[in-house]
């Protein structure tokens, strides 16, 4: 799961979570995160476009890579998510927390005025 | 008196005694009154004849008869002078009628025995008639006693004068002794005969002059019956004295020859002895048949003896021919007469050709083995007796003879034979060939007594025949060479018969030049062994016809047993030498297999095989597998400048057509002149001086290992093939040692390596940190491959270029060069390597020869040498060493040793990472392990019982931790407290954080505080903590069992379900997030009443969240629907249904997260 800038922004790192990403994908998803971030990037969207499923350790994964980015600066933004993530999402009452936008422009848009 | 002088006596007597008688009686002629008697005395003339006629034999010559009976009756009727007239007439005409007849004697001798006869006659009747008268004797016409007296006078006068007058003839012949012989024979009969019958005489007279005529016929006629009778008889009893004589004389024969001895001339002698006996041998000729050769044996010729004489092809010639055929006697009475008639002619010839003659053949059984012939001069010599005599005696003498022959030939072939077994034992004890030859010849020569003798033997190789051995010692080799088919010997030789030529003039094959200048006859016999013929036993002689059938049978006998000798001789030389080739290569052997070293053994066997073979240069060249060349190991027989010269010298293919082909065919080579030149290298030949090569490949196991060559520095000297053979035997001993040598050094090889090996899998097995491994590796290789510097790099696969690890040898610069060094696919030297290929970095070198096998050769500037570290195909790293020049004989080796060193290494990185993996592995396992008890610690043991109420739940771990757990404790007012929550992480970290969610449940619960305000004061506590990674969903429900409420608060977990009685679902939602992310939450609280008989299903998402192999989730609708259809039963069933109805939507896909269930019902 490698990243990549976006077109939109290039300042934006979008990295896409696909598939189900239970707990055995979770550290994929957390090692690219955690690569991003190590290498400077901390404008960081993850397009869930392809996802159909968050366990809990990736919703951790995301939350604690969010943390990080805020701490630097930085932010960390979700778009596209399926219905399926979103609903996930509701539960853990985590809509509320984390920037959820329809689209890859808009985000990586609202991410660059970070 | 000599026999002239009696011969004419004799004459003189017989006329005289003729003349007397004759003219006495002419005479007295005028007494007789003729005409009166005339006719009486011509009847008494006839009867006396008649009479006379009738005589017979006694002795030869003398005829007896009754005839003086009639003349003595003549006289007494007549008168004597008429009765003379009557006896004289008779007897001259009997005489001369006998000889007209036969003709056996000339006429003068028969008119003078006639004459003789008839004077004796004549003088006889007178002188009785004279006598008678003058005794008183009358005419007698009456007869009276007084007669008798003058009878007897006349009778006795008769008798006597007759007597006297023939015995006076012999005794003038032959002398007193031959008369008295005479008379002593002739008496006996003469008396009874001639006496005896006088008287009767008187009878005739008697009837005479009673003058009946009828009566005297009748008389006369009796007289000449009775002379007739008397005849026979008498001729019967001659021939039974004859008989007897005979029989005597076979009876005397036969014992003679019982009683000789064996001996072939005794017999003859013998025979010729009583041949004399019988007949008159003066001319006597006895001769044997051998063959076409007639040999007189006894040769007698008037008397005289002659020597005996061979007549080569005389047996079948003339008479004798014919009696040898016809196996008949031949009684010749008269040559003259018969001499057409015969049925062959004489085959002598003389001067004084017998008359008669007697052919008689000596027959042994169904031979004629001889003959016998006695000749006179006179005619009829011989009587059929004799002939009949002399064939009995010759016969039984034949037989005697031919035994007497074969005893001869029987005694002398034992002599031969036991002379041959002389010589054969001489001979078969002589095992020198060389000494074999001389002697044979020599004991030839000395037993035998032959003029020259010769031996030529064929020599097994070259099928030539060379001279060998002779009697003559001036005969030398050179000078007599025969080739096979040339000569007699030549001839025998290639024939395999042996060739007699009694007389070299006549036998065309005989060659005058090779021959020895006396010789007349040649006897070559061939020396054969079974069928082969090894050589040619010559005889000569110096005189013509001189060897026999004998001889060619001696010779040939002697032949055979000194062929064996020779036979014995050849193989006890082909074993000697054997031996010698055996104990030669014996010698090679011992003197190799002391030695380990290779090169002493090489040089062992170049400085013996000269000594053996008697060559003069030997070398050794070892084929390199590797270089594909022939390289120089060994010489012998060099001056220094060419041995340097030989240490030089490299044959590849192609260099030296002899030693491609040699190793090619893997058979040795002989050459010289020529060929040489063409094979080999001119330096080279000239160099070392060769002239005549022997190139042989030394074989190990079929293989070719080195070539041995083998020098004569003459070009005639030859390569026999026994020398070829012995020499290859050598050959192959040091083919044997070089293999040994090279096996023992491939071992030590392999020994090294392997201790080489030992070492570093000792230094690197007793580590397990790789640092320590690799740094290890670095700093033994140098010391193993002698090398300054070596690296390792270790493939980062992430980053697809080589890691530097470890680095030994070098300076501060390359170490400084080689730490920041991230060599990729872009480098041609590694290129090779993640290809897994050994591979070079060379600057340009022409003359580099030793690139070894398998090594790819990259351009570079610096000597390097890259070696994959691989394991499993894989490539893990790469060590990198310095390509130093090794000599080409351990190139080998040290790329052995490297590619061992890069193997251990890349098998102890592979270790150590699956070590660490299996460390990690073994970690996790021990973490889950540990997690998991924390995790089982933490739960309820039991659920509370509620009176009125059921409650049970459910707790199955994944395979890996997810953090779910469940929670009931009291709470005051008899209320109970229920949770349900999930902890975001797993193992060891998912426990804790389990057990601190607890915790703090249960702290911020414990007074009773509402659910909302439990959680988010749990919340507070967990953010007040920075360092805290805790995130939780948990919902908390406060169930009041006397009012069957349930107050709850939810954060960020599933809301439960809730199913009434009825059936009917709903959610337990209530607003919230969960616990750990941000401060100061706000939640929702809700309250809800259960009736009897409602459900509250508590879950995590690992019920809902399971999925199929599809990848469909279990879901919500699916755990309603379980639910719904189970409300009716206890939490425990219905619980089990769930997980059923999970485990069976799942099938054999493993979940990875916990699954938990609380189930609670209002049963009252």
């Amino acid at each position: 799961m490698n990243g990549h800038a976006s077109s939109y922004q290039p300042g934006v790192w979008v990295i896409e979570a696909g598939g189900r990403i239970d707990a055995m994908h979770a550290p994929v998803l957390e090692a690219a995160l955690q690569r991003a971030l190590a290498q400077g990037k901390y404008r960081l969207l993850v397009h869930l476009g392809q996802a159909r499923y968050l366990s809990s350790h990736s919703l951790k994964a995301l939350l604690v890579a969010r943390q990080k980015a805020r701490s630097h600066g930085g932010d960390l933004v979700l778009c596209c998510t399926p219905p399926r993530v979103q609903e996930i999402l509701e539960i853990t009452g985590l809509t509320q927390i984390l920037s959820l936008y329809e689209s890859e422009e808009e985000a990586a848009s609202a991410l660059a005025s970070v | 008196m000599k026999q002239r002088s009696r011969s004419l006596l004799l004459h003189l007597y017989s006329i005289g005694v003729g003349l007397a008688g004759m003219g006495a009686l002419a005479i007295l002629a005028g007494r007789v009154p003729w005409t009166q008697v005339g006719l009486p005395l011509v009847f008494f003339a006839l009867l006396s004849l008649i009479i006379k006629r009738a005589g017979f034999h006694v002795t030869p010559g003398v005829t007896h008869s009754l005839v003086s009976m009639v003349d003595v009756a003549t006289l007494l009727i007549f008168g004597p002078v008429a009765g003379g007239t009557v006896a004289l007439i008779s007897g001259l005409a009997y005489l001369l009628l006998r000889a007209f007849r036969h003709q056996t004697r000339p006429w003068i001798e028969t008119l003078e025995a006639a004459l003789f006869n008839a004077g004796l006659k004549a003088l006889m009747a007178l002188a009785s008639g004279w006598l008678y008268t003058l005794a008183g004797g009358g005419d007698f016409l009456v007869a009276g006693l007084s007669d008798v007296f003058p009878l007897l006078v006349l009778f006795a006068t008769w008798f006597t004068l007759d007597h006297l007058g023939w015995g006076l003839r012999e005794g003038i012949q032959g002398g007193p002794r031959q008369a008295m012989a005479f008379l002593r024979a002739v008496w006996p009969t003469s008396l009874l005969v001639e006496l005896c019958p006088l008287p009767a005489a008187v009878i005739v007279v008697f009837v005479y002059n009673q003058g009946n005529w009828f009566v005297f016929l009748l008389l006369s006629a009796g007289i000449v019956a009775v002379a007739l009778v008397v005849q026979r008889l008498a001729d019967a009893w001659q021939q039974v004295k004859r008989r007897l004589s005979e029989l005597d004389a076979l009876s005397r024969a036969g014992q003679a020859i019982v009683r000789a001895q064996l001996d072939v001339d005794q017999l003859c002698e013998l025979i010729y002895q009583q041949a004399s006996q019988i007949v008159d041998t003066s001319s006597f000729h006895l001769g044997l048949f051998d063959g076409d050769t007639y040999t007189l044996k006894i040769w007698v010729r008037d008397n005289v003896r002659q020597p005996s004489q061979s007549f080569p092809r005389a047996a079948n010639e003339g008479i004798i021919g014919w009696m040898r055929r016809s196996k008949q006697p031949l009684l010749v009475r008269d040559f003259q007469q018969e001499m057409d008639a015969l049925p062959a002619r004489p085959s002598y010839v003389s001067e004084h050709p017998p008359r008669s003659a007697i052919f008689v053949p000596l027959i042994a059984g169904e031979e004629v083995i001889g003959t016998m012939s006695i000749q006179s001069y006179t005619p009829a010599a011989f009587s059929e007796d004799d002939l009949r005599l002399l064939s009995v005696i010759g016969n039984e003498a034949a037989m005697a003879i031919e035994k007497a022959r074969l005893y001869a030939m029987a005694q002398r072939r034992a002599r031969q034979l036991a002379l041959i077994g002389d010589v054969s034992r001489k001979v078969a004890a002589i095992l020198e060939l060389e000494e074999l030859f001389t002697q044979v010849v020599h004991l030839i020569q000395e037993t035998f007594g032959y003029y020259h003798v010769g031996i030529f033997a064929i020599d097994p190789d070259t099928n030539e025949l060379t001279f060998e051995a002779s009697t003559n010692p001036d005969l030398c080799q050179p000078c007599v060479n025969l080739e096979m088919g040339e000569g007699i010997i030549g001839w025998v030789a290639q024939e395999g018969q042996p060739l007699l030529a009694n007389d070299v003039s006549t036998e065309p094959r005989f060659r005058h030049e090779h021959a020895w200048p006396q010789t007349r006859a040649e006897l070559a016999v061939p020396l054969k062994v079974e069928e082969r013929v090894l050589g040619v036993l010559d005889v000569q002689s110096n005189e013509t016809g001189a060897f026999s059938d004998d001889d060619l049978f001696i010779l040939q006998t002697l032949a055979a047993q000194v062929a064996i000798a020779i036979e014995d001789a050849r193989l006890y030389a082909a074993q000697q030498e054997e031996v010698w080739v055996t104990t030669a290569l014996l010698q090679v052997a011992e003197a190799t297999s002391k030695l380990s070293n290779l090169d002493d053994v090489l040089a062992t066997v170049v400085r013996l095989t000269p000594l053996l073979a008697g060559v003069d240069r030997c070398s050794i060249f070892l084929w390199d597998r590797n270089a594909q060349v022939f390289l120089p190991a060994q010489a012998h027989g060099l001056t220094r400048e060419q041995k340097k010269l030989f240490s030089t010298l490299r044959f590849a293919p192609g260099d030296a057509l002899a030693l491609d082909e040699v190793r090619l065919t893997k058979s040795p080579r002989i050459l010289s002149g020529d060929e040489l030149a063409s094979s080999m290298p001119s330096t080279m030949i000239e160099m070392f001086d060769i002239r005549n090569l022997l190139i042989l490949p030394l074989l190990a196991r079929g293989k070719v290992v080195g070539v041995m060559l083998v020098g004569y520095i003459e070009e005639s000297a030859g390569f026999t093939a026994r020398k070829v053979s012995m020499i290859s035997g050598i050959a192959n001993q040091a083919a044997i040692a070089i293999e040994n040598a090279q096996l023992y050094a491939a071992q030590q090889e392999e020994a090294y390596v392997s201790t080489a090996l030992l070492q570093v899998a000792e230094a690197v097995g007793s580590r397990t940190d790789l640092e320590d491994i690799l740094s290890t590796v670095v700093r033994i290789t140098p010391i193993l491959v002698g090398v300054k510097r070596c690296t390792i790099f270790l493939w980062d696969d992430d980053e697809g270029v080589f890691v530097p690890a470890q680095a030994y040898g070098l300076s501060e610069d390359q170490k400084e060069w080689f730490w920041h060094s991230r060599p990729g696919q872009d480098d041609p030297l590694m290129r090779e390597v993640l290809a897994g290929r050994p591979a070079v970095s060379v600057p340009d070198d022409p003359h580099n020869h030793w690139l070894l096998a398998g090594v790819t050769p990259v351009p570079g500037t610096l000597p390097i040498l890259a070696l994959p570290l691989s394991a499993k195909r894989k490539v893990l790293g790469a060590m990198l060493v310095d390509y130093v020049g090794a000599p080409e004989r351990f190139a080998e080796r040290w790329m052995n040793i490297l590619t061992g060193i890069a193997n251990q290494t890349a098998i102890a990185i592979e270790n150590t990472r699956l070590y660490r993996q299996e460390a990690e592995q073994e970690r996790l396992e021990r973490e889950l392990e540990v997690a998991r008890e924390i995790q089982a610690s933490f739960l309820p043991e039991h659920c509370p019982s509620l009176p009125g109420w059921e409650l049970d739940a459910y707790w199955q771990a994944a395979h890996q931790v997810g953090g779910d757990f469940y929670d009931f404790f009291s709470l005051p007012d008899d209320r109970l407290g229920l949770v349900i929550a999930d902890v975001a992480d797993k193992g060891v970290p998912a426990a804790l954080f389990m057990a601190l969610s607890r915790t703090l449940v249960r702290v911020t619960a414990h007074d009773g505080r509402s659910p909302a305000k439990a959680l988010q004061r749990a919340n507070d506590l967990i953010i007040s903590d920075a360092h805290s990674d805790l995130f939780v969903s948990v919902f908390y429900a406060i169930l009041d069992p006397q009012a069957g409420t349930l107050t709850y608060a939810n954060g960020g977990h599933n809301p439960p379900l809730l199913i009434r009685h009825n059936g009917q679902v709903e959610s337990l939602r209530a607003r919230g997030v969960v616990l750990g992310i941000v401060e100061h939450i706000e939640l929702e609280e809700k309250c809800v009443t259960l009736e009897t008989g409602d459900l509250v299903v508590l879950y995590t998402d690992g019920v809902t969240d399971a999925i199929n192999a599809d990848e469909e989730e279990f879901g919500l609708a699916r755990l309603t629907e379980v639910i719904q259809r189970t409300r009716e039963r206890s939490p425990s069933d219905i619980i089990a249904a769930i997980n059923d109805e999970v485990m069976t939507f799942v099938g054999d896909v493993p979940q990875f997260d916990d699954f938990t269930l609380v189930v609670l019902k209002r049963v009252e």
